[in-house]
């Protein structure tokens, strides 16, 4: 299964597994395969919200030469004053 | 005639009768015989009187505007400012035109800021404005209902028109100030709730001179970003101030981005009570940022019950499938040909005689028609032979040649023929011919 799955997809496919497997009308052995899969999909988003390290950034006008202008991107961390 | 005794219509009469060699020497004869002045300098006259006159210097006039033209090339704002006891023509240059937050509009009560002039081209009294305030509403307060009016009425806040926020953002795209209370509630916040999504902290002004340019290069940034680098909704905002420092929010321009943006966008502008034209155009309007940022993410706390639940819920159906298979296994067990298979074998044997039995039956009964028939067919043919004829006494004769005799003509005497009887030939040789003779 694709690891790089999105949260927003990993449910989808998820809501659709249940779906088919509320069906009941599958052979034993895909029904197997889809629980395994779900179960795939929801380890996926818990470990999504355990989120490992959240990248937060702010978008400055580069003031290196010959980049004048471009947009860089810096780790930032909002400060209160 | 002294000239002086009568109106000005009279005065070119008088001066074409004075000889004059050139024009400054009819001027100063002139000027001795009566003061005359030109136009030109009448009305540098009057101007000058007005504008040392402090009275009608930097003075504010109520009034209701009228006839009010905007000269496009030039962008002067043309006008007439009237009470009921007059009219006062007034003109506000372009550069000061450009700075009004509203539009002036025909009907509206204004205090109007000049200075009173006159051209002298024209020779037409102007009031020369400044400044515009409409009366009894702010300005920017007006401002703000006639762009929401316009921008209204063009579609551009239609329900129909709005993009659904994501539900779950991969990348979240902010535009705010980088110092303050709202950024840092708004990283808080969507931390705290759905840590999967980064954020992209775009840095800018957010009221004053360069705040709308700011906001909207922010936002076309971020528009401009494609495939993974885009974010999937866009957060515009700042903390709460007064209307003056919301202003920016209120811009048309910025509205006009907005409303075009590919990607969602929550306006998030000051607090609950504030409203912006952003707030409208937007694809969803938060009360405060903090609000915005709570509108943006959903809720991980949720989330993880929902996960949690599916879990049960996945592991309850693949254990009803497989109940229900072991279900269906066990009764197919416990059907006959599976607990004995030799019973099974008998009684299909003895089904199998009894069908055996039924098809013998059903060919000898019609063996023993056909049989029937076949004899009755026999006798059928016996009864048609020409031996059978022969058995009761008739004969049959051949001459040499085989053929069949049927008449005594052609048979002379001492011809041989033969004789076929029922049960053998004779061979016989003609020695009478009698002829029967018919009545």
């Amino acid at each position: 299964m694709n690891e790089d799955i999105s949260f927003e997809e990993a449910i989808r496919r998820l809501e659709e597994i249940i779906k088919k497997l509320e069906s009941g009308s599958l052979p034993l052995e895909e029904s197997i395969t889809l629980y395994e899969q779900g179960v795939g999909l929801i380890r996926r988003c818990t470990g999504l919200l355990d989120g490992a390290e959240r990248r937060i950034t702010l978008l400055t006008k580069s003031r290196d030469p010959g980049r004048e202008g471009e947009i860089e991107e810096h780790d930032f961390k909002p400060q209160t004053t | 005639m002294p000239a002086y005794l009568f109106g000005a219509a009279h005065m070119d009469e008088e001066l074409t009768v004075i000889p004059a060699s050139d024009d400054a020497e009819a001027e100063a004869v002139m000027n001795d015989y009566i003061h005359v002045m030109t136009v030109t300098q009448l009305n540098g006259y009057i101007k000058s009187l007005l504008d040392i006159s402090e009275g009608l210097k930097d003075v504010w006039v109520s009034g209701e505007i009228s006839n009010l033209k905007s000269n496009h090339q030039t962008g002067h704002l043309y006008f007439t400012l009237k009470d009921d006891g007059g009219v006062l023509n007034s003109v506000m240059f372009k550069g000061y035109a450009s700075k009004l937050k509203f539009i002036p509009e025909n009907g509206m009560k204004a205090a109007v800021y000049g200075t009173v002039t006159l051209y002298p081209k024209s020779g037409a009294l102007s009031f020369a404005c400044y400044a515009l305030e409409p009366l009894g509403i702010g300005a920017l307060y007006l401002a703000f209902e006639q762009l929401k009016i316009r921008l209204g009425a063009e579609g551009l806040f239609r329900e129909d028109r709005k993009k659904k926020i994501p539900i779950f953002p991969k990348k979240i795209g902010i535009i705010t100030s980088p110092t303050g209370a709202a950024i840092c509630d708004m990283v808080d916040i969507t931390g705290r709730r759905f840590p999967c999504a980064a954020l992209q902290v775009w840095p800018a002004l957010v009221q004053g001179d360069g705040a709308e340019d700011s906001l909207i290069a922010g936002l076309d940034w971020f528009n401009s970003r494609t495939g993974s680098e885009r974010c999937d909704v866009i957060i515009i905002g700042r903390g709460g101030g007064s209307m003056e420092d919301l202003w920016a929010f209120n811009s048309e321009k910025l509205a006009r981005r907005i409303a075009d943006s590919k990607i969602p966008v929550i306006s998030a502008v000051g607090h609950e009570s504030d409203f912006t034209i952003c707030d409208f155009v937007a694809d969803r309007r938060a009360p405060t940022p903090s609000a915005a940022a709570e509108l943006a993410v959903p809720d991980s706390a949720e989330l993880r019950t929902r996960l949690v639940n599916n879990y049960r819920y996945l592991n309850t159906l693949i254990r009803k499938t497989i109940e229900m298979r072991r279900q269906k296994l066990s009764l197919a067990a416990s059907t006959p040909v599976i607990l004995s298979p030799e019973r099974r074998l008998n009684d299909m044997r003895s089904e199998l005689s009894v069908i055996n039995d039924r098809l013998d039956t059903a060919v000898g009964k019609q063996i023993s028609q056909k049989n029937t028939e076949y004899s009755e067919c026999l006798a059928k043919l016996e009864a048609l032979s020409p031996l059978a004829v022969l058995s009761r006494g008739y004969a049959v004769t051949f001459d040499k040649e085989g053929h069949v005799v049927r008449s005594i003509s052609g048979i002379s005497r001492g011809d041989r023929l033969r004789i076929r009887l029922s049960d053998g030939e004779l061979g016989v040789a003609v020695n009478e011919i009698i002829c029967e003779t018919h009545e």
